[in-house]
């Protein structure tokens, strides 16, 4: 056997794996979104695109696309900000570092559940830390601060994953570049902007990615914190899918939508990756 | 034009820099020359500003710059391995400087021009870095280190990173641009051929000491101390003694030195002579074909001496041969 046929062979144990418990399924929601299946009329009927169609005309389906959109645009905007204002503080020689470190991994450490959990005793209209200090404000009840009450919260949490992979990317950087930069007269700003930042461009955009990536995902908090409401004003895609699926017992129609949030996210990682290999 | 005046420099418990005192003179070539650890890149990287001095001195025009950062320092830098911003052209990275300094487009496009026809790029401002050979690189840096027509231009191990037809062409180079420029150079290098070469004056730093200071062929041919002597150029350390004008090893030599006491006779190659009667008498042991030379050891009592020959007339290995001494030679003492 050649060495291609034992590099298959020894990929194959890992292949087959990935197969039955990614191939599989996508395949099942491929199949099931083509035919009527639910719950309540559990038959196989093909019908086709419809169920795609019928997504396009379901405005709390479009309704959920552009919550998500505005929510994913505001969270990975900030997250990456934050992140790379803890990098680059994290990189300086402040004393007791590792105190910091810890500081910034600890909501990493934290399930998105007890995430929740945690911000919503803080955030707590009659019971929260926040609401005693700043007096009562219904940060999750109000529809006009739910999303962006819910959007901190996941900041909050991302952040420290993200500036620890900043941090990372920062202290791989070569030396000589940015002191290049010095002795050509820039001040330590004009050498971030014009030197650190450019030579940093991949690893912001590998995060752009999985930040993206897990935002458009985002789930569990919506579940603990608000469960779509008030009314539909955190309703995000995820969620809205969910509720389809289990709620609304439609598995064809939720498989659809499901497909369709893969389409757009496949779109969007095309785009990065463009720009990651722009230049 | 340069002085470092007492410079210490530790990183814990290692002395990097011990007590150095420098001077460079206005549009002198500097170089500092040595083994890897023994601080002339800490040296420069003092004076660049990237470093700050523990005690001592240092001055650049006469003003005291131990507190002012890189970029309030008069000085152009051109590092080991280029650092060439990877994201700009090479007119990007040439303007630069230009840019930061305010100046008008017109005039950085003017500027950009000079430079890049006095490094021999003109028609690459277009490419990116990771475009380039390493010695365009190398041209690059040199003419976005010039942009700012600083007062010094440092410069570490800039050839180090190319091979070795490139090295000697751009070393040819970097001494018109000089001279051209009439710019103060202080240069780092571990190439003792490259120091010679280049350099009007070079020091040769040890254990973060300045060891020797003089002119190449002060360096060359009459070397302070052992470690001098055994690292620039080739050559054969002898221990003996100087007595009254002469060399003594077992007997007396009949190669004059100067000095008293005991000491080493360095004995290079290119002094050396195979001679019928000679002096000396040994075996041959070694004969290394070096292209224009062929370079022979020879055994003479428990010392394997080299010998440098045209190529053509070289005896066998095992061959008995007699060489011929110098008349006068270096006597270098162990004392700094």
């Amino acid at each position: 056997m050649g060495q291609r046929g034992v590099g298959w062979l020894l990929a194959l144990p890992g292949l087959a794996v990935l197969g039955g418990v990614v191939g599989l399924p996508l395949l099942y929601a491929l199949f099931l979104s083509l035919t009527g299946y639910s719950f309540l009329r559990p038959s196989y009927d093909w019908v086709g695109p419809a169920r795609y169609q019928e997504a396009f005309r379901d405005p709390y389906f479009l309704h959920a696309l552009g919550l998500t959109a505005l929510y994913v645009a505001v969270t990975v905007g900030l997250t990456l900000v934050l992140a790379l204002v803890l990098a680059v503080l994290l990189q300086q020689n402040l004393p007791w570092k590792g105190f910091h470190y810890f500081v910034v991994s600890l909501p990493m450490l934290i399930a998105p559940v007890g995430v929740g959990l945690i911000w919503k005793m803080i955030l707590h209209p009659e019971l929260g830390i926040l609401s005693y200090l700043f007096g009562k404000v219904d940060f999750f009840g109000d529809a006009r601060y739910a999303l962006f009450s819910l959007a901190l919260v996941d900041v909050w949490q991302q952040v420290s994953f993200a500036a620890l992979v900043l941090l990372a990317g920062l202290r791989s950087l070569p030396k000589e570049p940015l002191e290049a930069a010095y002795v050509d007269g820039a001040t330590p700003w004009q050498a971030f902007l014009r030197v650190t930042l450019p030579l940093l461009r991949p690893v912001l955009v590998v995060l752009l990615i999985l930040q993206t990536l897990a935002e458009v995902r985002t789930y569990d908090l919506v579940y603990v914190l608000t469960r779509g409401g008030p009314g539909s004003a955190t309703d995000l895609v995820s969620y809205y899918i969910y509720r389809k699926a289990f709620l609304g017992l439609d598995l064809s129609g939720a498989s659809a939508m499901g497909y369709l949030l893969l389409l757009l996210t496949l779109a969007l990682v095309a785009a990065y990756y463009r720009l990651l290999t722009r230049g | 034009m340069v002085e470092l005046l007492g410079v210490r420099k530790r990183y814990g418990e290692v002395v990097a820099v011990d007590g150095v005192d420098l001077g460079l003179k206005e549009g002198e070539f500097f170089t500092l020359l040595g083994p890897s650890g023994c601080g002339k890149t800490t040296t420069l990287r003092l004076v660049a500003g990237f470093e700050a001095p523990d005690a001592g001195e240092v001055r650049i025009g006469g003003e005291r710059v131990n507190a002012l950062p890189p970029e309030r320092r008069p000085i152009g830098m051109v590092f080991q391995n280029y650092a060439l911003f990877p994201n700009m052209t090479v007119f990007g990275n040439v303007a630069f400087p230009l840019r930061l300094k305010g100046l008008p487009e017109r005039e950085v496009r003017r500027k950009v021009g000079t430079l890049l026809e006095m490094v021999h790029l003109v028609g690459l401002e277009g490419r990116y870095p990771k475009e380039l050979s390493g010695g365009q690189q190398q041209r690059v840096a040199l003419a976005r280190a010039l942009a700012r027509e600083p007062k010094v231009l440092l410069l570490d191990e800039p050839l180090s990173a190319l091979d070795a037809k490139i090295r000697e062409e751009l070393r040819g180079e970097l001494k018109r641009l000089q001279r051209e420029t009439g710019l103060t150079t202080l240069y780092v290098t571990h190439d003792q051929e490259e120091a010679l070469a280049l350099s009007d004056r070079i020091a040769v730093m040890r254990e973060g000491r300045v060891e020797h200071l003089g002119t190449p062929r002060e360096i060359y041919e009459e070397p302070a101390t052992p470690f001098v002597a055994a690292f620039v150029g080739t050559g054969v350390l002898v221990p003996g003694e100087a007595r009254e004008g002469l060399f003594h090893r077992d007997r007396p030599w009949p190669v004059r030195v100067k000095g008293e006491g005991p000491g080493f006779l360095l004995l290079r190659p290119e002094r050396l002579r195979l001679e019928e009667g000679g002096f000396l008498e040994g075996t041959v042991v070694l004969a290394t074909y070096l292209g224009s030379l062929v370079r022979l050891e020879v055994e003479v009592g428990g010392l394997v001496l080299k010998v440098d020959l045209p190529p053509g007339r070289v005896p066998a290995l095992g061959q008995r041969v007699r060489l011929g001494l110098p008349e006068e030679a270096p006597f270098v003492r162990e004392e700094r």
